[in-house]
């Protein structure tokens, strides 16, 4: 028994007393035992502990008939899969859901303010908790809802999202808010989409809807349920989670394995590239034991971190030698480049046998050809592999073989180490906050077990200043960078992992996109965040990237006709004081210790923090603070 | 819109420089440093921002450090070299690819130091195509030297002290 449950001896005895009786609800005893002194938290795992939840109540597999309305159905059946918190914003169609939530403590509702954060944090739920994000938004906001949800799609995240639509005597019939088979807008970005047909049926679509989200490849799926099915009564059978959890431990063939074991062992010079299915499928540890078994040079991502949103290698560790290209320095002559969960690394070295190892069969050698493919659960193929490796060598071969293969990759390794160095050495004068300055400035004063939740594409600079992967900091981003995520997603990282730090950490475009609606949901709910805004007042790489890779007449003429994000000067701290969020601004390197301080301590007391952090803008046309003059004011004829 | 076509950018964006392919013909000339440039820089873009731009060994040198970051393979003993390379054969005074347009200035002191120095990097239709408040010229051309513009600090003044008389915005 939890120290806290002494607090109010007797009157806790009592309250569990009448629980136990059917003389009190569940939410009548968290009360009360609120009352008494104990955290939210602390009551809940209390509570739990000998209280039969349904999914224990029931054998496992076991199914069982419930009668209510369709929003009954549908709550007991995310119930009845373990389902805890479903992120929504509330619509008039949606009632059925939340009556039936009055009594239904296991599923704690948390509220969003817009349909793009609420897909957003059940998101980044879904990242850092394993488990399936639930969403429900208001029907007409479904196109809100979509933007993030590519942000899903693309990273295979399992995410359920749900409307309440229109009810079948009115669909159909041109209304104000109504258009025809919207749910056919999903098509592209779901694994599984599908219309409820009857309020009976409800659970069981409920049932083939998750199934699809949380079988590997994972995806968001969506449902769409009349709302006169969700307000109907029907008697409907449950299903228990264990009944469609489909394990996927699917093994590869055991000679494609000893033939890639050979490859490996055999190759001269050998590339390892390690993707976000190693993140998915917990796979770290194996990724790490063989990349030290056989001495291979490891790259995460391409370009820095585009097209990844993880890194399930460690960034310090000598093997690590940064993105992917598909010709290097060094490694140089590729002769056998393995590909391990990763999309873009299955992008063609040049001259290099091609092997990969994939969980998602329909993404495997879909971009480019391979020569070894192979589908395997991630985590059961490398520990195959791993053995492999060793049952076709001596320890002592296999000594020598990565001590000569690491020696290179460690000198490599070092040798970027150093460069870095002499980069922050170069702008050390600066009076400004460079991105170079300011990782080097978070890597100092964040948490080592921080998980760093990030959508700052100009803060991709500062990236390589800090430790992740491992036992550092965790990194979460998106593959596809739509806008809009990070504030929202951390929130969901820090209900799933609520004793880590966690920090968002978007640019000051990012923080317009998709901001501040989640400092609602930060606040409102208690959740101790640091929010980092790195604000050029710029869609920097955005103006870079145009000016650079387009050229055109914006480039030849000097004109930045679009990037530019200034005038106004956004103060993200007056924005997040609207939202009951603390912050402010730092705009010298030299604060930013002190600031990071007080951000720690907002969080560890409990509040969300937001630090808008006034950086330099870089590159070509940075210095340029004009924008295309219009004034609606100036095209009056009448001051009204 | 305006939402999804930023959006579309970013999407844009990213998969053109993806798929980013190295044209046949050589752009970059000959030099110490070419084979780096040549190989480093086209895995993620075309040569086309390196071979437009003008700048001096610092504002080279900056850049190159950027693309590091970004992912670039150049190492710690190529910067000097990549950065004198690019400087060298993409630095102040070279040629600009295709038509540059004629532009006559407006007479007055500092004139003639803005059309020997600015258009050694870029086209002088850069400097007149828009009046700019006057605390932007000075930032520019701060920025500018920070990129190598070979002028010292009192032809900086004179330079912005006749930007802001000619061309500063209203």
């Amino acid at each position: 028994m939890p120290a806290e449950a002494s607090v109010g001896g007797k009157f806790v005895k009592e309250l569990i007393k009448q629980y136990l009786d059917n003389g009190i609800s569940r939410r009548k005893l968290m009360r009360g035992l609120g009352a008494a002194g104990m955290t939210l938290a602390t009551a809940k795992t209390f509570v739990n502990s000998f209280t039969p939840t349904p999914a224990h109540a029931a054998e496992p597999g076991a199914i069982h008939p419930a009668t209510g309305t369709g929003g009954m159905l549908y709550m007991q059946q995310l119930r009845a899969a373990g389902v805890e918190y479903v992120f929504f914003n509330p619509s008039t169609g949606d009632a059925p859901f939340y009556d039936a939530a009055v009594n239904m403590p296991e599923i704690q509702l948390i509220k969003g303010v817009q349909e793009g954060a609420v897909v957003a944090m059940a998101d980044g739920y879904a990242r850092l908790s394993g488990k399936i994000g639930v969403a429900h938004v208001a029907n007409v906001g479904l196109p809100n809802a979509m933007t993030q949800l590519v942000n899903s799609w693309k990273d295979r995240i399992p995410v359920l999202l749900t409307v309440a639509a229109f009810g079948t005597a009115l669909s159909g019939r041109d209304g104000p808010q109504d258009y025809d088979h919207q749910e056919t807008m999903l098509a592209p970005i779901t694994k599984w989409l599908w219309l409820a047909e009857n309020a009976v049926g409800i659970p069981d679509v409920l049932r083939r809807a998750m199934k699809f989200a949380t079988t590997t490849p994972s995806g968001p799926v969506f449902l769409s349920i009349p709302d006169d099915f969700l307000r109907a009564t029907a008697t409907a059978e449950i299903f228990d989670g264990k009944l469609f959890t489909v394990p996927m431990r699917i093994r590869p063939d055991a000679k494609d394995i000893e033939a890639v074991a050979r490859a490996l062992i055999e190759a001269k010079n050998p590339l390892l590239s390690a993707g976000d299915e190693i993140t998915t499928a917990q796979a770290e540890p194996e990724l790490l034991e063989l990349a030290t078994l056989l001495g291979m040079p490891v790259t995460m991502c391409w370009g820095s971190a585009l097209n990844c949103w993880s890194k399930p290698f460690p960034t310090t560790n000598p093997l690590f030698i940064g993105a992917y290209q598909r010709q290097m320095g060094f490694p140089g002559a590729v002769d056998v480049h393995f590909v391990v969960g990763d999309q873009i690394g299955e992008r063609t070295y040049n001259g290099a046998t091609s092997i990969s190892m994939r969980s998602d069969p329909t993404a495997l050698a879909r971009a480019w050809p391979i020569d070894m493919p192979i589908v395997s659960n991630i985590k059961l193929g490398l520990a195959d592999l791993i053995a492999a490796v060793k049952s076709l060598a001596t320890a002592e071969r296999l000594k020598s073989i990565a001590a000569a293969r690491s020696a290179r990759a460690q000198a490599y390794h070092a040798a970027q180490v150093k460069m870095r160095q002499t980069i922050v050495k170069d702008i050390g004068n600066s009076s400004g906050i460079t991105m170079e300055r300011l990782g080097t400035e978070l890597e100092i004063g964040l948490e080592r077990d921080t998980i760093y939740v990030s959508e700052c594409d100009s803060g991709r600079n500062m990236d390589p200043f800090m430790s992740f992967g491992g036992a550092d900091k965790t990194y979460i981003s998106t593959g596809p960078n739509i806008l809009g995520w990070a504030q929202a997603a951390s929130f969901g990282a820090k209900l799933a992992r609520p004793d880590r730090p966690v920090v968002s950490v978007t640019g000051d475009g990012g923080a317009m996109f998709g901001g501040p609606q989640p400092l609602w949901s930060q606040a409102r709910y208690k959740a101790p965040i640091t929010n980092l805004v790195v604000n050029n007042r710029s869609y920097n790489n955005e103006r870079n990237r145009i000016w650079s890779l387009i050229g055109g007449e914006q480039y030849r003429a000097g004109l930045d006709m679009t990037c530019y994000n200034g005038s106004p000067d956004v103060d993200f701290t007056k924005a997040a004081a609207g939202y009951g969020v603390e912050g402010e601004i730092v705009s010298e390197p030299a604060k930013i210790q002190e600031a990071l301080a007080r951000a720690k301590r907002a969080n560890v007391e409990g509040r969300p923090y937001l630090l808008d952090i006034h950086v330099e803008r870089e590159g070509i046309g940075a210095a340029s603070e004009w924008h295309p003059p219009f004034s609606i004011a100036d095209q009056r004829t009448r001051k009204v | 819109m305006r939402h999804l076509l930023l959006i579309a950018g970013l999407t844009l964006a990213t998969a053109s420089a993806a798929f980013a392919q190295t044209p046949n013909a050589d752009p970059f000339p000959p030099g110490d440093g070419h084979d780096k440039v040549a190989v480093a820089c086209t895995q993620c873009h075309a040569p086309t921002p390196i071979v437009t731009m003008r700048m001096g060994e610092a504002g080279w040198r900056r850049q190159v450090e950027i693309m590091i970051l970004r992912g670039a393979q150049i190492g710690p003993d190529d910067i000097d070299r990549t950065a004198t390379y690019l400087a060298t054969v993409f630095g102040p005074g070279v040629p600009l690819p295709g038509p540059v347009k004629e532009v006559h200035l407006a007479a007055g002191s500092g004139a003639e130091l803005v059309q020997t120095h600015c258009s050694l990097c870029h086209s002088l239709e850069r400097v007149v195509i828009r009046h700019r408040p006057g605390q932007q010229w000075a930032a520019i051309v701060h920025r500018m030297m920070q990129f190598g513009a070979p002028v010292d600090g009192t032809e900086a003044d004179q330079i912005v002290a006749y930007l802001e008389e000619h061309y500063a915005a209203q």
